[in-house]
């Protein structure tokens, strides 16, 4: 946004400064991983405590070619999708309530701005007391972490829509369904996306968390195990292994949003 | 035919906390099938409350609008309306834009990209009708929101300012592809200005709006003959017009300012944020 709005008087500058900031950003990622291949290598750190890059990458091959991860990329990620899912279903029609009565809305504010403030993993004991230590509890977390952003973003969303979109509705006299189908949905959709996004991202961050605390199985699990017993390529690899994952959603969703918002804007 | 019959909207009536403000006062109006009236008036004398009322979005205090004898009680079909703001739907290409009526009214397809084409080539933007407004100037925004109006086959036409965000040049442009829209279609136009030029040169009649309460305070025939060419627009007759409406309108426009700058006033003195018009959804 800000080299947007910049455009006009020297753009060009800005487009060159835009390039050197590309250019050292990249420099960074390729600095800290070449420490990470490095150190290693030349013994600088101990190979118990970090294995090279390059080693950690073949033990992701190894692993999921003979198919040990395969049993804990589907426990964490039906864990995330589902709470995902669930974030979606409750987030929606409660940000369309809230935005639809602003009197709930004025009741609900403050906890809603304060809820991430909330330790939502300190419910864990209960939740394993209300569920039994099974996948429920962590879908639970992770649904707790993710729903509030997507609530927030519906009904930002919806309220940040000019009058104007509505009214031309009003004008062509439409049902309040047509209304929210065709005008209020898609004129809130990228900053709902907005929430989507960030909701993944926290179904996410809440299940590879839990599962470091209470499960069986899982890529959390599995981090955690390893490290217990002392398998550092293990550890390791499980852990690349989330974080390229939930690079490349995320890198996805960027995609996606920034599309629909040069869509949105006018 | 189109009649505003003692036409009011008072805000804040319901509002006990904040005083009522009479925004447009007793307004009548006949307007003949086919001609075109523009209202001109000072800034905040209640233009676009007017325009807003004829289009039914909002509920008149008291007085009535009928068309063709009937009186309206919602928003009715046989009224298109052009708004100020961008009003075309971005996350729409331009012919979804001006077929979004015809789908809401349940066309069928083939029938709707017929009928939104034909407006787009009506309104000169033929190759563009996959574009999306985001890749387009005002003025063609104001072009896709005509022609979004115009498919819908309005008997009458209201327009809110709706070249006022845009430049000088694009301006008459577009006055005068709107002119030649009023011929080709044979709809009514009620066209809001704050430009007593444009007015002079689009319109058949020009009612003179008064600070707020805004009410008519005259309704000026045009004599200027049709076409307007460089001519006509030349002519002693085209100043003498224009000097006779700024009389008009200048001792309402000095009045309007002097309610703008008080109102301003009394925003900055008061604390709690009194809104402009005292709106209805106020604590």
């Amino acid at each position: 946004m800000a080299v947007e709005s910049g455009h006009g008087i020297g753009s060009v500058d800005l487009g060159d400064r835009a390039n050197r900031i590309r250019i050292y950003q990249t420099l960074v990622v390729v600095g800290l991983l070449g420490l990470i291949e490095f150190l290693p290598r030349f013994g600088l750190v101990e190979p118990t405590t970090l294995i090279p890059l390059t080693e950690m990458l073949s033990e992701i091959v190894s692993l999921t070619l003979s198919g040990e991860l395969t049993p804990h990329i589907i426990q964490t990620f039906t864990a995330i999708f589902a709470a995902f899912a669930l974030g979606i279903l409750t987030g929606i029609p409660t940000g369309v309530l809230l935005w639809r009565y602003e009197s709930l809305k004025d009741v609900l504010d403050p906890y809603l701005l304060t809820y991430y403030a909330i330790p939502v993993f300190a419910f864990y004991p209960l939740l394993i007391a209300i569920f039994g230590l099974n996948i429920m509890p962590i879908i639970t977390i992770a649904w707790l972490f993710s729903v509030v952003i997507i609530i927030t973003n519906t009904a930002s969303g919806l309220k940040e829509i000019p009058d104007i979109y509505p009214e031309v509705g009003k004008n062509l006299n439409l049902t309040s369904a047509q209304m929210f189908r065709h005008i209020y949905l898609p004129a809130a959709t990228p900053y709902v996306f907005t929430g989507f996004k960030l909701g993944f991202i926290y179904a996410l961050i809440g299940t590879v968390a839990s599962e470091f605390i209470l499960a069986e199985n899982g890529l959390g699990w599995l981090i955690s195990f390893s490290y217990d017993s002392f398998d550092v390529q293990t550890m390791y690899a499980s852990m690349l292994f989330v974080i390229l994952v939930s690079l490349a959603v995320n890198i996805a969703l960027i995609m996606i949003e920034r599309r629909l918002y040069r869509r949105a804007r006018t | 035919m189109l009649e505003l019959h003692d036409l009011s909207k008072t805000y804040g009536l319901n509002d006990s906390s904040v005083s009522t403000v009479n925004a447009v006062d007793g307004i009548d109006l006949t307007i003949e099938e086919g001609e075109f009236v523009s209202i001109i008036g000072p800034t905040g004398c209640g233009k676009s409350t007017l325009f807003e009322l004829i289009g039914r979005l909002i509920e008149p205090t008291d007085g009535e609008v009928r068309i063709d004898g009937d009186t309206i009680t919602e928003p009715d079909e046989r009224i298109g309306m052009v708004f100020q703001d961008t009003s075309t739907f971005p996350w729409l290409s331009v012919i979804e834009n001006v077929e979004f009526g015809l789908k809401m009214n349940g066309v069928d397809k083939t029938e709707r990209r017929e009928r939104a084409r034909e407006m787009i080539e009506l309104v000169g933007l033929k190759g563009f009708e996959d574009a999306s407004p985001t890749e387009l100037s005002g003025g063609m925004n104001q072009r896709v929101a005509i022609a979004r109006t115009l498919v819908m086959n309005p008997d009458i036409i209201l327009m809110d300012e709706p070249f006022g965000a845009l430049d000088e040049q694009t301006r008459l442009i577009l006055g005068e592809e709107l002119l030649r829209i009023w011929r080709e279609t044979g709809a009514t136009i009620l066209f809001v200005t704050h430009s007593i030029n444009e007015a002079v040169h689009l319109s058949d009649r020009i009612a003179v709006m008064s600070a707020r309460p805004g009410r008519f305070k005259e309704v000026v025939e045009n004599p200027l003959p049709r076409p307007r060419t460089d001519e006509v627009l030349g002519k002693d007759e085209y100043n003498e017009i224009v000097n006779r409406l700024w009389d008009e309108l200048r001792s309402e426009s000095k009045k309007g300012l002097q309610q703008k700058m008080e109102e301003e006033a009394q925003e900055h003195g008061a604390p709690e944020g009194v809104q402009e018009h005292g709106a209805p959804e106020g604590a």
